[in-house]
């Protein structure tokens, strides 16, 4: 297994070094800079000031000196450069970010598999019923609907009219001492966040999940376990679960990069400091270095979970070897 | 069963219940739709600033009246008394500052000279980023008399050289050792500017979490009198939405700048009781206008055409329609409340009332007239008046405007071709300053009360290739006797003839109109009717100067 995974990573090296050129000239070829974002806040900024400005920045480097200084300080140092907007290490920025991004995405994740799964299960047993009906309807609704529409919705109700959990922020500003004090402070503010991002995720494993398990529970081996006798509970979670869940899994595998781009629209909404707002400001205030940086580790992300998807579904399924 | 709920109940009671501590405290939750990204002059933001004041005043301050008043200083500079030397044939200054003698950084340490001279030194190591070294440029020494005396020795006159330093006091027992040693990139990327940032100020930072808030707290030893408010937790909330919800559902008790815009505030003032919940309006200096490329349309450089589609556009409606006649439209380049504003100038000014038909006979007389399709046609040049016009994309207010404009100007037979652009695209360098917009460009500059007229207006200021494509002078004015006027004001140390000079400035410029005034932007701030003592200052000062003196009844 380990070859197979040494493999892999081997013939991803040149996948992310294609990646993060094709980023840095895309990010490059973007109209505006940060010193002409400055110029226009201050018209009295004079020639030698922008001149200075872009000489300390770099700015006046070609594109090709620009990435290959940013490149070579990333593979001989691990550095990942400085922040233009905010003057400090990417790295202290990201990591100052990362934290509640992944409560905010971990938590969402399994809010989705908690639901979608059972209920992906519920609808294929239930075919056509009443509960069927609503669920399809349930997640034609989360499918459709947009991340900043349902964040604010769920922001009127349960926050500004019934008061039930607070409008915006991370955590309160002062919280009594306590573990489970300020675990439950957290997830006042995290719950409304949680559902707009898993929302949509959930809506489509559950549909996924119905489906899978429609056609694996009408296989001849379930009819065949049920002539025998086997008990309705072995059948399904024994035989048809693990066998319908497999292609979910590299779906829920792959969903992880893509929430982190819901998590920049609902951290927004909610006023929830994460690497989706670094995002979103390091692209408008043409903060190169941090934007290529979370792109960077986007990338890796959907490397490590595809790979991940693989090596999980080769377990679920003993059918599959590495080869 | 019954267990499980009642254990389900109290998990629920203890996560729903959780609260804040602290409750005999003062404290004022305010909410900003920006954050700083950090404190200083390497730093150029609105949000900084306002929260830059509480924490580290300057030698002086404005109020909301903008008049100036010493803060860290004795007193203010003048030519009257002696503290402001200006020897006119050198064209140079000494201006002398007296600093107060109980102010203290926030770490115990005093302030003194030495302090304001390591700021200098640094802000000027070529290394160091600073957004603009201009006014510090000036000054070509800092004379230290004794811990609490200074003089800055200029070496070319400088109007506001009693207000204005261009550089900020470092305190000397963190980065004396690092100025020394050269240690610039260690300096910049000290926490000093961001989560460690500190000065002498009436607010202390207890703690930063970046993206969520900063919280603030007294600073009893404040020289001008310990705050009334304990705790000062500013919010960032970008949304705009989620800040109307917070301020309406009394999630922060206050909002200043950079707040909600103006049509959001206008709709939150309607749905508000006035008895909980105030909404102030104020005329900011953002200065929102179209420029013309008079260098590729020829008929731009007809001051007859200008005057035109100024008589062609009904200003008042729009301020009517799109900010509800809160305030009436601009004039000039220079809001009235500008210190260099006259009511001599009021008087002088040319101004442009919304006249059709007046419009149509100025065409006419730069040699329009409308074509088959009812198009104004230049009758020997052939050129139509076809005018691509382009704004910010997704500016609610500026696309309306727009819109409004369209509709009054197709009256006298003038196309508008809308083709807006996001902000990067439309103020990238080679779109902006290269002036690659066909006709016409909608878009704001910031000014403030020490702003002169020189960047914007100055022949020397017009980006073209033989000065790299600098300057701001993008309307692309080229008046000698302006440009001669504006060299007199930089150097002119009598405000009353400063302001004399800058009124035949703005007769020359209105009877020319290079640009089309529309308005001055009109800014929100709200704060529940118990919070007392905010005054906004509307002068890109920050709303804070008084913070000090705000209450909570």
């Amino acid at each position: 297994m380990w070859v197979y995974i040494i493999r892999r990573i081997m013939q991803v090296i040149p996948v992310l070094i294609l990646i993060s050129i094709a980023s840095f000239a895309l990010l490059n070829a973007m109209p505006g800079d940060p010193i002409a974002d400055l110029l226009m806040a201050d018209p009295e900024m004079s020639e030698e000031d922008v001149a200075n400005l872009r000489r300390i920045y770099g700015l006046d480097q070609p594109f090709h000196t620009r990435y290959l200084r940013w490149m070579g300080a990333i593979l001989t140092q691990g550095d990942l450069g400085m922040s233009q907007q905010y003057k400090v290490p990417v790295t202290t920025l990201i990591a100052r970010n990362i934290e509640n991004t992944v409560y905010l995405i971990g938590s969402s994740f399994i809010l989705s598999i908690l639901v979608a799964i059972p209920i992906g299960i519920f609808s294929a047993l239930r075919q056509y019923s009443l509960g069927d009906y609503f669920w399809t309807g349930f997640a034609f609704f989360g499918f459709s609907v947009p991340n900043h529409w349902l964040g604010l919705l769920l922001l009127f109700v349960f926050a500004f009219q019934l008061g039930w959990v607070p409008i915006g922020g991370f955590r309160s500003i002062r919280v009594e001492p306590g573990f489970w004090n300020e675990f439950f402070d957290r997830l006042r503010y995290l719950i409304l966040p949680m559902i707009t991002l898993g929302i949509s995720s959930m809506a489509g494993w559950m549909r996924y999940m119905r489906s899978t398990m429609l056609e694996v529970i009408r296989e001849d081996y379930i009819r065949t376990a049920r002539a025998k006798g086997v008990a309705e509970r072995i059948i399904i979670y024994k035989h048809a679960l693990r066998n319908a869940v497999l292609p979910v899994i590299t779906l829920v595998m792959l969903a992880i990069p893509v929430m982190f781009g819901g998590a920049v629209i609902t951290e927004a909404v909610f006023v929830y400091p994460g690497m989706g707002r670094l995002f979103w400001h390091a692209l408008i205030n043409h903060d190169q270095l941090v934007a290529m940086s979370i792109i960077m580790i986007i990338a890796v992300m959907v490397v490590i979970f595809n790979l991940l998807a693989d090596i999980l579904y080769a377990w679920v399924d003993p059918r599959i070897r590495y080869d | 069963m019954q267990r499980k709920l009642i254990l389900l109940v109290l998990i629920l009671a203890l996560a729903f219940g959780t609260g804040i501590a602290g409750a005999q405290e003062k404290i004022l939750e305010l909410a900003m739709q920006q954050e700083p990204d950090a404190f200083g002059s390497m730093f150029s933001m609105v949000a900084a600033t306002q929260v830059e004041a509480m924490v580290k005043p300057g030698l002086l301050y404005r109020d909301a009246d903008w008049d100036m008043h010493p803060n860290i200083a004795v007193y203010r500079p003048s030519i009257d008394e002696g503290t402001w030397e200006v020897d006119e044939e050198e064209e140079t200054m000494v201006v002398h500052w007296q600093l107060r003698d109980d102010v203290y950084w926030h770490d115990g340490e005093q302030v003194t000279t030495a302090d304001y001279v390591l700021g200098y030194n640094v802000h000027m190591h070529p290394d160091y980023p600073a957004v603009s070294k201009t006014v510090a440029g000036y000054i070509e020494e800092i004379e230290v008399i004794n811990d609490f005396e200074m003089k800055f020795h200029f070496n070319q006159l400088y109007p506001f050289a009693d207000i204005v330093t261009g550089f900020d006091p470092l305190p000397t027992h963190v980065f004396q050792d690092y100025y020394d040693n050269d240690n610039i990139e260690g300096l910049i990327e000290s926490d000093y500017w961001r989560t460690g940032f500190f000065g002498a100020g009436p607010y202390k930072i207890e703690e930063w979490v970046a993206g969520s808030h900063i919280e603030l707290v007294a600073n009893e030893d404040y020289h001008l009198g310990a705050p009334n408010i304990d705790v000062i937790v500013v919010r960032f909330v970008e949304d705009t939405e989620t800040l109307r919800f917070m301020i309406e559902g009394g999630d922060v008790q206050a909002s200043i700048g950079p707040t909600l815009p103006f049509d959001t505030s206008i709709a939150l003032q309607r749905s508000v009781d006035p008895e909980e919940i105030h909404v102030e309006f104020y005329e900011a200096t953002t200065w929102e206008h179209i420029d013309l490329n008079n260098r590729d349309f020829a008929p731009f450089d007809d001051d007859r055409v200008r005057r035109a589609l100024m008589h062609a556009t009904d200003r008042q409606e729009i301020m009517e329609t799109v900010f509800e006649g809160v305030m009436g439209p601009a004039h000039t380049f220079q809001t009235e409340v500008h210190p260099l504003f006259s009511e001599e100038a009021a008087d002088l000014i040319t101004t442009y009332e919304y006249n059709p038909e007046r419009a149509e006979a100025l065409l006419a007389a730069a040699g329009f007239a409308r074509d088959a399709d009812g198009i104004m046609t230049h009758q020997e040049t052939g050129d139509k008046m076809i005018l691509d016009f382009r704004t910010t994309a997704g500016d609610a207010t500026r696309e309306m405007v727009q819109q409004i404009i369209a509709q009054q100007w197709a009256e006298v037979g003038i196309q508008v071709d809308i083709n807006n652009m996001t902000a990067g695209a439309l103020f990238d360098p080679p779109h902006f300053y290269r002036r690659e917009w066909p006709h016409m460009i909608m878009f704001a500059w910031s000014s403030f009360p020490t702003s002169l007229p020189n960047t914007l207006w100055h022949k020397d200021n017009i980006p073209r290739p033989e000065n790299n494509w600098e300057g701001q002078n993008v309307a692309g004015w080229y008046n000698e006797e302006a440009s001669e006027i504006i060299d007199e004001m930089m150097n002119e140390m009598d405000p009353d003839r400063r302001r004399d000079l800058n009124t035949s400035l703005l007769q020359l410029w209105t009877y020319e109109i290079p640009s089309l005034p529309l308005f001055f932007r009109v800014d929100a701030a709200f704060w529940q009717t118990n919070v007392t003592g905010i005054q906004p200052t509307g002068s890109a000062d920050p709303d804070t100067w008084n913070v000090h003196e705000w209450d909570i009844e």
